[in-house]
């Protein structure tokens, strides 16, 4: 989820300085790590089909604020994968990955969705347009457009440290792109999966994420960890495999679950171990909600405020306000 | 008529190119850029309306006054409409809802980046310099910080404290900006050829990251500016027009095209291009160029018309006048005008802003005063870091030969014709019977 100072503010790129036509010298403000919000992922969904239960849904959005400071496209020459683990090794058994072409003058992309299982290989499982359902080989349907952003938080709150007061919902009326790809979920192996998505050009991982808010609340810096006390581990996190997510980050997962759990705390240590790595773990055969897997009405910031601060925080004080379809692709539509 | 339709039809057709990405047809060459290369590949967006995206955030701040979030992006976007638009104006709009953020959230670094940086977009250096200051000891992180401490630095003269900024910020983040303001540093210093390889860089990253709209076009905008320094104009030229490709209407492009086509010669072309610079932001350099080439091309009344707008916006606002003291400074020295005036607004300007061509255009302007030993001395800061600038260059050279230093001076005005032959549409010409005059002399 891009969340916090440096996401959202990287949005809209910093101003540059104005100065006349002699002396113009003044480059633009900073442009953000991996710079292109195109490849920004936002949150990542996992749930088992409302429609038919022999499926499961997957979804990934991007590109925040999409519309108003960009066109809301994907961008053409960059991979976006949805990765799938399915023996519990935290390496990607099957991935999906998806391109798109280069807009036309209604902004329309084509669309080119590949299975690439791991030692085997790629295929192409569906070609089609954006704005359009796209049957899927093999089964399943997959749709690329831009939609209505179902994530819902106090973001305002979060900075403030102060929920409820009284919580509004920073992301009402605001769109997001996004990858929604509905398949059996006998094509994924087997029924109890991690699921990961994650931007990648050329050869370069611009972004990943598996569950909410792991990036913004534990990795440097954040609220708890201000710019000042360390540096920032953010574009290191978004660039690491989840294979090297305990290796690389649980010492920084520990600290902050001390802060609440209190120094050595077993319970922090074995909640450090179930967050990391950052992989959205799903049985696809249960209907339950988040945290297995994570289905667009779960108020995962509820669920996770309460684990992180050890009840002392237990909601923002926002609820679902998107109207989601029971049918695919699920996600409302675009304001 | 039907010549001048032709060339815009080119013009537009190249653009139209550029955008669709179906490639700007030009000699190959193993010296092109490698940023224009990237710019013929699919994949740029378009930027959406920047106003739309003003009044979307406005709307929300209405809504909640209390988001600090929301004010933060809407005063960063009325500061890049600012600098879209020359209307210093949107800058004012941008500090009252930086200020309200920080109010809201005092410690909310983005919006106190966003802020120290629209001190400087208006001039207020010190200002800037302390506001950025602040945040960097507070957040080590705050890397945009660290760029204002840099460009302020450099606009109060203070050189060793911008480097190391400048240095701090490369080390932490080599990104197109920080690469922008490290060639910047080798232009300062004489070394145009390696400014140009690093703002190339930073103009291929700029368009890797996906960056659109104006801030990526100004990295095309500073190549053709640097380019144009050393009399490569069709290099210029293939800048330019990118810049106008990557942002619709990018008054600076069009000036800047219009520049390179006054110095080939092309004078029907550049007065239209510059009539199209200046009908979407008037500035007084551009106004008082396309007042320069109606001059030389027989129209008197038009270029005195060009020549009464530059001296009504100098009449206006006190904000304009402090952001465009060195530009009405150098037009009323350049065109023998008001030279009193002159050396008023360039001695405002050097309390202000002490850099290289703060200090070049007191020399200027005390030189047309009749004031040569003190033009000389301000002279001598200007180039101080060896700046290869033909302006800079001229002017120099102009002094010292009023001073009777024939060798310096005709040193001088030999490397700044060698440079560019057509620097200036009035004052290369000046230069140039200046040099015939003491070469023949000696």
């Amino acid at each position: 989820m891009v969340v916090g100072a440096a996401g959202l503010l990287a949005i809209a790129g910093t101003i540059p300085a104005f100065v006349s036509a002699a002396d113009h010298l003044d480059a633009p403000g900073l442009t953000p790590p991996g710079g292109d919000t195109r490849l920004d992922i936002n949150d990542v969904y996992a749930f088992r089909s409302p429609v038919n239960a022999s499926n499961t849904v997957l979804i990934a959005t991007v590109n925040p604020l999409a519309g108003v400071l960009n066109d809301g496209t994907f961008r053409p020459g960059a991979a976006y994968e949805l990765k799938i683990d399915d023996d519990g090794n935290a390496k990607e058994d099957m991935t999906y990955r998806v391109e798109f072409g280069a807009p036309d003058a209604s902004k329309v992309q084509s669309v080119t969705l590949r299975a690439m299982p791991a030692g085997g290989a790629p295929a192409v499982r569906a070609t089609g347009q954006t704005g359009q359902d796209i049957a899927v080989a093999g089964g399943g349907t997959l749709r690329a457009g831009v939609f209505d952003d179902p994530f819902f938080f106090d973001l305002v709150g979060f900075l403030n440290l102060d929920f409820c007061h009284p919580g509004t919902n920073f992301f009402t009326g605001l769109n997001t792109s996004a990858i929604v790809l509905e398949v059996p979920s006998s094509s994924l192996g087997d029924s109890e999966i991690g699921v990961w998505a994650r931007t990648m050009l050329g050869d370069t991982q611009v972004d990943r994420m598996g569950r909410p808010a792991i990036n913004t609340v534990f990795i440097p810096n954040n609220v708890f960890e201000p710019s000042g006390t360390e540096s920032s581990l953010k574009n290191a996190f978004n660039a690491t495999k989840p294979r090297n997510d305990q290796r690389a980050f649980r010492a920084e997962v520990v600290d902050t679950l001390e802060i609440f759990y209190g120094s050595g705390s077993p319970t922090a240590a074995a909640l450090a171990d179930f967050l990391l790595p950052d992989i959205l773990t799903v049985d696809t055969s249960s209907a339950a909600g988040f945290p297995n897997g994570r289905a667009l009405a779960d108020d995962v910031i509820d669920i996770e405020l309460g684990l992180v601060t050890n009840g002392a925080v237990t909601t923002d004080c926002v609820g679902n306000d998107s109207s989601f379809s029971s049918s695919f692709p699920y996600l409302a539509p675009a304001n | 008529m039907l010549k001048r339709g032709l060339i815009l039809m080119v013009l537009t057709a190249v653009t139209v190119g550029a955008i669709s990405g179906a490639g700007i047809l030009h000699p190959s060459s193993d010296e092109r850029p490698s940023s224009l290369a990237a710019l013929e590949r699919p994949g740029i967006g378009q930027a959406p309306s920047t106003e739309a995206a003003i009044d979307f955030f406005a709307d929300r701040v209405r809504k909640d006054p209390r988001d600090s979030v929301s004010l933060t992006l809407l005063g960063q976007l009325h500061a890049r409409r600012a600098r879209e638009t020359g209307d210093i104006a949107s800058y004012e709009r941008a500090e009252f809802a930086l200020s309200e953020a920080l109010e809201l959230l005092p410690t909310y670094t983005p919006a106190a980046e966003a802020l120290a940086e629209v001190y400087y977009a208006e001039h207020r250096f010190a200002d800037a310099l302390e506001l950025a200051g602040t945040v960097y000891r507070t957040s080590p992180g705050a890397t945009q910080a660290l760029a204002t401490m840099g460009d302020a630095s450099l606009a109060l003269g203070r050189y060793r404290q911008a480097s190391k900024a400048y240095h701090a910020l490369a080390n932490a983040a080599l990104t197109p900006p920080a690469l922008a303001r490290l060639a910047h540093v080798a232009w300062l210093h004489g070394d145009t050829e390696r400014a140009i390889g690093l703002m190339d860089r930073a103009a291929l990253g700029s368009i890797r990251s996906g960056q659109i709209g104006e801030p990526a076009a100004w990295y095309q905008i500073r190549l053709g500016d640097l380019n144009f320094g050393i009399g490569r104009l069709e290099t210029a030229y293939e800048h330019y027009e990118a810049a106008l490709g990557l942002f619709e209407g990018y008054y600076l492009a069009l000036a800047g095209m219009g520049r390179v086509r006054a110095a080939q010669g092309r004078m029907e072309e550049a007065i239209d291009l510059y009539e199209r610079a200046v009908a979407i932001v008037p500035q007084p350099e551009l106004v008082a160029a396309l007042g320069d080439l109606h001059a030389l091309t027989g129209r008197p009344d038009l270029a005195e018309q060009q020549y009464a707008t530059v001296e009504a916006i100098g009449a206006l606002a006190a904000s304009n006048r402090q952001v465009f003291n060195r530009q009405l400074a150098l037009f009323y020295a350049d065109h023998d005008r008001h030279l009193e005036d002159a050396l008023e607004l360039a001695m405002t300007e050097i309390d202000v802003r002490k850099d290289v061509f703060g200090h070049d255009a007191l020399a200027w302007a005390l030189f047309k005063n009749g004031r040569y030993r003190d033009a000389a001395r301000a002279i001598d800061a200007a180039m101080r870091l060896g700046t290869r600038d033909p302006a800079l260059l001229y002017h120099a050279g102009m002094i010292y030969g009023a001073l009777g230093r024939t060798d310096r001076a005709m040193e001088l005005l030999e490397a700044a014709l060698t440079l560019n032959p057509n620097f200036s549409p009035l004052q290369a010409a000046v230069a140039r019977s200046t040099l015939a005059e003491l070469v023949a002399a000696a």
